[in-house]
């Protein structure tokens, strides 16, 4: 019977792997133990004939056959011949572009809510006080208003006033005729009506004085002008205008502009 | 040297130059023949699944991780398509019966053809696991640092295996009288 650990040993010998000790250990428990010899005999024959058998040699054309059963082109680098589908859209795919994607949406989003922001605001904003006549001019001519039509046909001044509205802007068109020299007088609430402008078109001599809410002006021969006011949203607005010929009175309307 | 070398061929094959595959065929293909023959003991099955071995490994570079030994990696293949191989084969215990010793006498000596061709068939009368433990050792001189590496198993597993198995083919030549001359 032939005690474990010296099975062992024997091994680890066979090995080389045995340390000093442990040799002398196991030659010694060897030379005591025939088991152990026979053992240790027929392992060291096992090892010995499969150590010395030779190593087999392959085919000469293996290496050959291996070459021939792979595909030489499974890894092979794509060359890029110029602009492809495919580089776009691997491009796009690439997971890195997400601050790309995100950058873009933001673009998208911003003109978007600035072209809303535009529609919203212009809306009530369309008339250019400072360019009445452009916002005039621009306009659809179907959406200005003409709040007044009035003929003059005295035997002294003959003429038209007209009183036209586009939302808050609100202007009269005025063509006065006389042989004499007239007066005209317009008066407003300041708080409804703010004046803009005086356009002439056609003034010989034309005296103009706006002072308080109050416009006079002195003219004679024809005149064609227009008389430019921006009217208070919330307010409904009115005008009186007066016209005079040496003092006297020839024509007195008052005009009322809704809110 | 060669296991640095190994994974810069693989990188290189991987960029698509075939011919850092072939190198490493070169390299290993003997090693891996005589590890599968040495498994098998027949020489066509040998050429065959190491072929299909090589294949195996060029179609699964990727997966190879080079914080691994390049060998080992290959060598596993090479056990498990060669076991693989022989259980669908099923090469039969039946050697174990029909052999018998060449001669009964223990004085007389054989050539070393001879006795190869028995120690050969010695070890395919082992289970495949004791004889792939043999193989390994003895044939492709691996430490048993190694062998733990490519089998999977603890270090202290593969000796206590090793041990055995050199045990059950020792008793096997004993008993067919092959032995060394010395």
């Amino acid at each position: 019977m032939i005690d474990k650990k010296y099975i062992q040993l024997i091994h680890k010998k066979i090995d080389g792997e045995i340390g000093p000790e442990e040799r002398s250990n196991v030659q010694d428990y060897l030379s005591q133990n025939a088991e152990a010899r026979a053992v240790f005999r027929e392992l060291m024959d096992a090892t010995e004939l499969m150590n010395r058998m030779p190593p087999v040699e392959p085919p000469r054309e293996m290496t050959h056959r291996i070459m021939q059963s792979i595909d030489p082109s499974r890894y092979r680098v794509k060359v890029k011949t110029g602009f492809r589908f495919s580089q776009v859209t691997s491009w796009f795919l690439a997971p890195n572009r997400k601050p790309a994607y995100a950058f873009a949406m933001g673009l998208i989003i911003g003109f978007v809510l600035y072209a809303a922001l535009i529609v919203v605001f212009f809306k009530g904003q369309s008339i250019n006080l400072t360019d009445v006549y452009g916002t005039i001019s621009n306009v659809d001519k179907k959406t200005i208003e003409t709040v007044n039509t009035t003929p003059l046909n005295t035997p002294q001044l003959k003429g038209q006033i007209d009183l036209k509205r586009l939302e808050e802007l609100i202007w009269f068109e005025i063509s006065l005729q006389s042989d004499n020299r007239y007066d005209l007088t317009l008066t407003f609430n300041e708080d409804d009506l703010k004046f803009i402008a005086y356009r002439p078109s056609r003034a010989a001599q034309i005296n103009f004085v706006n002072q308080q809410g109050t416009i006079k002006l002195i003219a004679s021969e024809h005149i064609d002008f227009d008389l430019f006011f921006n009217k208070d949203k919330d307010a409904q607005a009115y005008c009186n205008l007066e016209l005079s010929i040496s003092e006297k009175e020839v024509y007195r309307e008052q005009f009322q502009i809704k809110k | 040297m060669f296991e640095n070398d190994d994974a810069r061929l693989v990188q290189k094959c991987l960029k698509g130059r075939i011919q850092a595959f072939e190198t490493l065929v070169l390299r290993h293909q003997k090693t891996i023949f005589n590890l599968v023959y040495r498994m098998c003991n027949d020489y066509d099955d040998a050429q065959d699944i190491t072929q299909s071995v090589f294949i195996k490994v060029y179609e699964n570079l990727k997966s190879y991780k080079s914080r691994y030994k390049f060998y080992s990696w290959i060598y596993r293949i090479a056990i498990n398509d060669t076991i693989n191989h022989l259980m669908k084969k099923k090469h039969s215990t039946g050697l174990k019966e029909t052999f018998k010793a060449i001669n009964s006498d223990p004085s007389e000596t054989y050539n070393q053809r001879e006795i190869s061709t028995h120690v050969q068939r010695a070890l395919m009368m082992l289970n495949s696991d004791y004889r792939t433990l043999l193989v390994l050792k003895h044939f492709q001189d691996c430490s048993y640092q190694e062998m733990s590496q490519i089998l999977g198993i603890a270090e202290k597993t593969v000796k206590s295996r090793l041990y055995m198995a050199r045990q059950q083919l020792a008793k096997i030549l004993h008993k067919q009288g092959i032995k060394t001359n010395d």
